[in-house]
């Protein structure tokens, strides 16, 4: 077997940034031993994505001062004798446009919102749904006298898009094949339709029953992917092998498509990832090694990913429309200022919020340096938030609020926001309840070390967890039911292992940030009232007390004893004066 | 200090410099121009027949037919053209004395039969992409477009009204300032009707009741220093194109772009709307004033560079509050250098000397520039 290699010079192409970093072995630990970053070169005046790439390796060269580009630019690989050059080198990326995707399907509740999951877990965007059962009447029977309703409608609809990928589903296993027959008439006459050159590509994941009839009405006008059924019985929903097959088409039809793309997977030894891919791959790897229910978020420039894992089951949702960089525009004609303004304290203008975030998305790069701008962008990271975890927290399946690690990469990170704001940010919007713990991506490499895993699994995971991930801390949310006249409804004794000791008593409705720094580590104790209530397969948890030792962070301990849901008052001025007062008591 | 300097965002604003543009259809046509033809702005350079609209029918459902019965009761066949109220498929009914039929709502063409599926394209107008930058056709693209090669002044803009996907919105007119300061706002009663047809500039912003006037007078485009936050959605669906040269807000036009849309003042432009910030085809707004054919270059002549350089004494911009559209110039010797932020973060910056008046000296995040000129 080949040895890994050992110095590996890894790139994280983005849609803004392109970063670049060296890992390899220092006294016989892997180790990063630097990281930088460029605008990407992606559009004018470059259109050569190598571009910005060489700008993060020749500032890599003089952080670190090996030389890693031979006199012709040319990656010095493998590394030579007197240290110079790199092993190997691996890249993901998150630059290319998305997929674009129409959604056909006979039920809206089944196969449609199956297909719907794994468009939104691939690297692709829902341009519009058709399903049959939704439709009024039978297809075609509102159009009259050449008025086109309903169905007729919706049909019309799909043949003025300009999609990427028409996903085709449909019908259990061994179902009745008549419908998809209709369905693919309907796709069929509309790929006729079009020019050639325009036709999308159309990848059927319905009854396999029918895929003989589907190909026979389809395959002569355009190319057909088939894929195992979305839905192969009433109670079995099965995205996965359509997402797969959505990735690798975003990979050929996309990513493929970036200017330079060519010279930059020749320099790789195992092709370029996607950054979500990747990323996946890191939180996985959490899970598995520290047995934890990760939830891991990266709130990147061009889009917004979530990763739920518990090492064996897998969710992710892919928000390609809405960020906190390009996205900014987007998210706000989706969900309004007002809806921005109710996370931020009273002093805040709203004209002067609605500028400030929409000059953001003309340049996602720039990162604001005053505490007031900086608390814009964490308003618009949770109504962000908010709004992506929405269909998480009504979905049994998933114990989003019982994650035990939560993981935070991207924009936020990389524009130098303070770790008590950001983490208010997660605990306001993120409804997980307990005991967790919070960590960073703060060199924004995360990704990109989940392709060095690739080469060398070794490498990356102690780079990875040596120089990349610092813990923000500990947070403790309580379930609250506090009886009237109990305003004190926790009791907090911290005896740090350095010494001393620190008592504190949370009220009902505030919170409480303990300092204990990253890698310190404190007893604590919490007694609660009769109204308090924790899981009580927490570890250290008896008799309504937690006691265990907890490991400090950036921020410190995080008690956060405001129930959930959040309390939200009627009056805005009223909440956003809470939100004040949140943002005192958390040091954000 | 950090010994290597990276490359800056970078945002062409210039008397004279030689650009390429790409001019393609949305849907494949056919072109008009050759390769080394001269073309003016509003020489059309591709020409497409896209419906008005596209009709999709169930022929089964629309007179009850059976898939299988479909092809004998047609009475037109894919490609052929059809008539208003032209019967496109007869059904007979009651013993064949009467006939159920099914007639076109206008004149069009049946593009696709699929089952019972049919697709009739009802004729629309011919849709043409003009030249837009007056030049010199250097690469035909069949079916497609072409570029156009072209000498002038050019404005890039950070928002434009035209949004990805959305139609384009273009216009070829003269610049007219019409409130000739960097912060004067474009008020409705300024608007003749002289304007019609013109660039309007104003380096301030515009009123919601300046862009209805705009309308009714049916300018040719708008340039404004900023725009108010609340009125995107207006300029998004106004007929013309609007380009926004420093962002969201109201402040006053930067000196570069003030001191040459001012030069430019009565002169013919065009003005390009589009705007995508992300992927390969990633564009600014933007305004190009040609040169006249007398002052061009020859086009083997080298062009200009198409792109700025970090350097000493290199003019910036600030892309963020406080110092948002603020200009400024690196020093003679710069570095980069760690500032810690508020939040205790460090991020690389650089000295820059603002042009404000008491000509502030500042320390400022490399990310935060980017280089204008």
């Amino acid at each position: 077997m080949a040895e890994a290699p050992t110095s590996i010079l890894f790139a994280d192409v983005g849609a803004a940034a392109t970063k670049v970093g060296l890992v390899d072995l220092v006294a016989g630990q892997y180790r990063l031993l630097g990281a930088t970053r460029a605008p990407s070169s992606i559009g004018a005046p470059y259109h050569d994505v190598m571009a910005g790439v060489r700008q993060a390796i020749m500032q890599l060269q003089a952080l670190t001062g090996r030389r890693l580009l031979d006199a012709q630019n040319a990656l010095l690989k493998p590394a030579r004798g007197d240290g110079d050059g790199a092993d190997a080198f691996t890249a993901v990326t998150s630059a290319a446009l998305p997929l674009h995707t129409v959604v056909i399907g006979l039920a809206r509740d089944f196969s449609v919102t199956g297909a719907e999951r794994a468009v939104n877990s691939s690297c692709a965007v829902v341009e519009h749904t058709i399903a049959v059962d939704e439709e009024s009447g039978r297809w075609g029977t509102t159009a009259q006298d050449g008025r086109a309703g309903g169905p007729s409608a919706a049909v019309e609809k799909l043949a003025t898009l300009r999609a990427d990928v028409i996903v085709m589903v449909g019908g259990i296993d061994g179902g009745a094949v008549a419908p998809l027959r209709e369905m693919a008439n309907i796709v069929a006459a509309v790929g006729a339709a079009m020019d050639e050159s325009q036709r999308p590509l159309v990848v059927f994941a319905g009854n396999q029953a029918a895929r003989g009839e589907v190909a026979e009405r389809i395959g002569t006008l355009m190319q057909v992917h088939m894929v195992d059924n979305v839905l192969p019985t009433l109670d079995h929903l099965n995205p996965g092998p359509l997402q797969m097959e959505l990735e690798s088409i975003y990979r050929q039809r996309q990513i493929e498509k970036i200017p330079g793309f060519a010279k930059l997977a020749a320099w790789t030894d195992r092709g370029v990832m996607t950054s979500a891919d990747a990323y996946t791959r890191v939180a996985e790897y959490l899970a598995r090694k520290y047995q934890l229910r990760v939830l891991a978020l990266d709130l990147g420039a061009s889009a917004t990913t979530l990763i739920h894992t518990d090492g064996k089951q897998l969710r992710r949702t892919i928000l390609e429309e809405w960020s906190i960089g390009f996205g900014l525009e987007a998210l706000l004609d989706a969900v309004g200022i007002e809806n921005i303004m109710r996370w931020l304290p009273a002093s805040f203008e709203t004209s002067e919020v609605h500028a400030q975030l929409l000059n953001q998305a003309l340049y996602p790069t720039a990162a604001p340096t005053r505490w007031h701008d900086l608390t814009v962008l964490n308003a618009a990271g949770r109504e962000l938030l908010s709004k992506v975890t929405q269909a998480w927290q009504n979905d049994p399946a998933l114990a989003l609020m019982d994650s035990d690690l939560i993981l935070l990469s991207g924009a936020p990170l990389a524009r130098g926001g303070k770790p008590s704001a950001l983490l208010l940010m997660l605990l306001d919007t993120l409804d997980v309840r307990g005991i967790y713990s919070v960590a960073a991506d703060s060199v924004g490499l995360a990704s990109a070390l989940g392709a060095v895993a690739t080469v060398n699994p070794e490498a990356a995971a102690q780079a990875l967890e040596s120089d990349c991930l610092v813990t923000w801390g500990t947070v403790f949310v309580p379930e609250l039911a506090p009886r009237a006249g109990e305003p004190v409804v926790l009791n907090v004794q911290v005896q740090p292992a350095r010494g001393g000791r620190l008592e504190a008593d949370v009220k009902l409705g505030s919170l409480e940030l303990i300092p204990l720094g990253e890698g310190e580590k404190a007893e604590i104790e919490i007694r609660g009232g009769r109204g308090v209530r924790w899981n009580k397969f927490i570890e250290g948890f008896k008799n309504n007390t937690f006691k265990r030792e907890v490991q400090g962070g950036t921020a410190g301990l995080l008690i956060d004893a405001r129930g959930r849901p959040l309390p939200q008052l009627d009056q805005m001025e009223r909440q956003r004066e809470k939100m004040q007062e949140w943002m005192w008591e958390a040091g954000a | 200090m950090i010994e290597f300097v990276p490359q800056l965002l970078q945002r062409r604003v210039t008397a004279n410099t030689r650009i390429r543009r790409a001019r393609r259809l949305p849907v494949p046509g056919e072109t008009a121009g050759a390769l080394g033809m001269r073309i003016g702005a509003q020489d059309v350079i591709a020409r497409a027949y896209p419906p008005k609209i596209r009709r999709a029918l169930s022929l089964t459902r629309v007179i009850g037919v059976t898939e299988a019965e479909v092809p004998k009761r047609l009475l037109k066949q894919v490609g052929d053209p059809v008539e208003a109220r032209e019967i496109i498929i007869a059904k007979p009914i009651n013993f064949g004395v009467q006939r159920l039929v099914y007639r076109a709502p206008e004149a069009g063409q049946i593009t696709a039969i699929q089952g019972s599926w049919m697709i009739l394209d009802l004729y629309g107008q011919p849709y043409d992409v003009p030249a837009l930058y007056r030049g010199t056709i250097v690469a035909v693209e069949p079916r497609q477009g072409g570029t156009v090669e072209a000498q002038g002044a050019l404005v890039q803009g950070v928002w434009g009204s035209s949004a990805p996907g959305a139609q384009a919105k273009e216009a070829v007119g003269v610049i007219k300032w019409l409130n000739k300061t960097s912060d004067g706002i474009l008020e409705a009663e300024s608007i003749e009707a002289d304007a019609r047809g013109a660039i309007l500039v104003a380096g301030g912003g515009v009123t919601a009741a300046a862009l209805e006037r705009a309308t009714e007078i049916q300018i040719g485009g708008l340039v404004v220093g900023w725009l108010q936050p609340e009125l995107r959605a207006r300029a998004k669906n106004a007929r013309f194109p609007v380009m926004v040269t420093e962002g969201f807000g109201a402040k006053t036009m930067c000196a570069p772009i003030y001191d040459l849309l001012t030069a430019l003042n009565g002169q013919e432009a065009a003005l390009n709307g589009r705007y995508q910030l992300r992927g390969a085809e990633a564009c600014r707004p933007e305004l190009f004033a040609p040169l006249a054919a007398s002052r061009m270059l020859p086009s083997d002549a080298p062009a200009e560079l198409d792109q700025l350089e970090v350097a000493p004494r290199a003019r910036v911009r600030g892309l963020c509050e406080p110092y948002l559209g603020w200009i400024g110039t690196l020093p003679e010797t710069f570095w980069l250098q760690w500032l810690i932020t508020d939040a205790g973060t460090p991020l690389p910056a650089t000295l820059v000397e603002w042009q404000t008046v008491s000509g502030e000296k500042e320390l400022v995040p490399w990310t935060n520039l980017e280089l204008i000129g």
